[in-house]
């Protein structure tokens, strides 16, 4: 298992596809962060923008490498591993690099926010009025909440990535607008755990109040493992 | 037991399609070298995928056990690797040790002949030399189960030539080994065997579905290894066989079993290094008292070769075991 996540890991690295959804991301966190804009709101934008790009990073994983010039059979380079490890264990070492790709951008979001941080401070008391000194996040306090948040966004794309790639969703075609419609559905849905974490951000940046998305994160990881184990399981199941 | 077996497989490409493969009954024993006829399109490469696992079957069910290898009928070359590293990961995913993996690789490039492409990006590798990656890939693992999907098309005859042994050698180490390859039938003539000719233990046609057994071709053809043509009589091994030995043998050896519980074996000259492989290799465990050679035409009277004391017979075995492969195993 850990050979052939080392081995998926690699792949995504020496083919280059881990570098489209690194620049989309890179792209939109320098947009949505601007220099001086609030911390917690902006770990919220990077936290929000993992759900999309980690479900590119799976569907970048489990994807079969391009065939060379038209030759050969694209399940050919898959079709190996899973004779040596069987189906389910390849589905998964693809899901475990993806996974780590969106966690790496989860540290390095966080750091980058933290660089480029505004005030932890709110000018105004949340109820108007005249302004009162004290209202002030914690600095470390802020960055916990915003990696939890992102570990959630994290995990909750790489659920939306498997459910939008085969084996489970078989036509290719759907699969990165079902991936990316997911996405919004998940982060604008009310409930579900990446929504409640970003919303933690970013009401606790209006109320100067830094809430550790705990739940959010336990409620994301369940069915992140159900998904997985589910394609896994389905892996082994379906025709090609 | 290692081998394989499949019962009441089935196998459909979609709800409702047509049955590619029906009501499948196979058990193949370790050791076997099993040749998969069929036209375009019957489902060879079908069953292959069912025994490796690729593809799921619709109906029954397929065991197999231990390390499971395939060489698919066509290899991408565009995965962003050289061919050394793409060969060491592979092993390392077939469960070899780091070290294991990088012996065997380097033992498998150069016994193919391309060991000075080693650092070469597969996808700058031609046709035929990534082919004898995707083989040595599978090679590596020293698989129970051996798939070869049409294995040696793309292949130059030198590295047929070794393909066709290492074969014949997983079949002979206790693997059980199961080939797709168009060659020559029969009908052409004599001049032309199957590949593998007399080393095959069973042949199956796929036809309508249908998987049937066919009549193997007769041992008489050279195997690889021996020189052609020529008659070099048959060996004698006087075997204390320490548990059974197993039902498939190389050259399948005639067996006369003795009052004191030895077994006699009597093999065709040219299969005989390839049975002392198997005999002294681990998996089929047996003391060799004696090895002699029978005259080709001459009544059984039989000149000993080596005499009945362990040590000579310890030399034996250090000659057949001082392959550099079984050395990279112990190492």
């Amino acid at each position: 298992m850990t050979a052939l996540t080392r081995y998926q890991v690699e792949l995504l690295l020496r083919s280059q596809r881990w570098l489209p959804p690194f620049l989309g991301y890179a792209l939109l966190l320098a947009v949505g962060v601007q220099t001086g804009s609030p911390l917690l709101d902006s770990l919220g934008v990077n936290a929000a923008l993992l759900v999309p790009v980690t479900a590119w990073y799976a569907r970048s994983t489990l994807a079969d490498p391009p065939p060379a010039s038209g030759r050969g059979y694209p399940h050919a380079a898959r079709a190996v591993l899973v004779a040596a490890r069987g189906a389910a264990r390849v589905q998964l070492a693809a899901l475990l690099a993806a996974l780590l790709a969106g966690l790496l951008l989860a540290v390095l979001g966080t750091a980058a926010v933290w660089a480029l941080s505004g005030p932890t401070a709110i000018p105004q008391p949340p109820a108007g009025g005249t302004p009162t000194p004290g209202h002030q996040v914690s600095v470390p306090g802020a960055l916990l909440a915003g990696l939890l948040a992102a570990v959630t966004c994290v995990l909750t794309g790489l659920a939306v990535g498997a459910l939008c790639h085969r084996p489970v969703l078989l036509r290719a075609g759907y699969g990165m607008l079902g991936a990316l419609g997911l996405s919004v559905l998940v982060l604008v849905m009310p409930g579900s755990p990446a929504n409640q974490a970003v919303r933690a951000l970013v009401t606790g940046s209006r109320l100067a109040r830094v809430e550790l998305p705990v739940l959010a994160l336990v409620t994301a990881a369940v069915p992140a493992a159900l998904v997985g184990a589910g394609s896994a399981w389905l892996a082994g199941r379906r025709t090609e | 037991m290692t081998g394989l077996r499949l019962a009441g497989v089935g196998k459909r490409y979609r709800r409702g399609g047509p049955w590619v493969l029906r009501d499948l009954e196979l058990t193949l024993p370790a050791g076997a070298l099993v040749r998969i006829e069929g036209a375009n399109g019957s489902g060879k490469s079908t069953l292959l995928k069912l025994v490796g696992g690729i593809e799921p079957p619709s109906r029954g069910r397929i065991e197999t056990s231990g390390r499971r290898a395939y060489v698919p009928e066509r290899f991408p070359p565009a995965l962003p690797f050289d061919a050394g590293d793409y060969l060491c990961r592979l092993g390392r995913i077939h469960g070899l040790s780091a070290r294991t993996a990088a012996e065997r690789t380097a033992y498998w490039l150069e016994r193919f002949g391309i060991a000075d492409r080693a650092g070469t990006p597969l996808n700058r590798l031609s046709k035929g030399t990534c082919q004898k990656v995707a083989v040595a890939q599978a090679l590596l693992a020293e698989a129970d189960v051996l798939l070869l999907d049409e294995a040696w098309t793309g292949l130059d005859q030198a590295a047929r030539a070794v393909l066709d042994e290492a074969a014949a050698e997983r079949a002979g180490q206790g693997g059980t080994v199961l080939f797709v390859d168009h060659d020559p039938p029969p009908s052409s003539g004599p001049g032309y065997p199957h590949r593998l000719a007399g080393l095959t233990t069973a042949a199956y046609l796929v036809q309508d579905g249908r998987v049937t057994a066919r009549e193997v071709p007769a041992a008489s053809a050279p195997g690889p290894g021996a020189p052609p043509g020529e008659d070099r009589g048959r060996m004698q091994l006087l075997v204390a066989a320490t548990a059974e030995l197993p039902e498939l043998l190389p050259g399948t050896p005639e067996r006369r079993p003795q009052p004191d519980g030895t077994v006699r074996l009597l093999v065709a000259a040219e299969h005989s290094d390839a049975l002392l492989r198997r005999l002294l290799g681990g998996s089929a465990p047996a003391h060799i008292l004696e090895v002699t050679r029978v005259a080709a035409q001459s009544g059984p009277e039989a000149k000993p070769l080596v005499a009945r004391a362990s040590s000579e017979t310890r030399t034996v075995a250090e000659r057949a075991s001082a392959e550099p492969r079984t050395a990279a195993e112990r190492g």
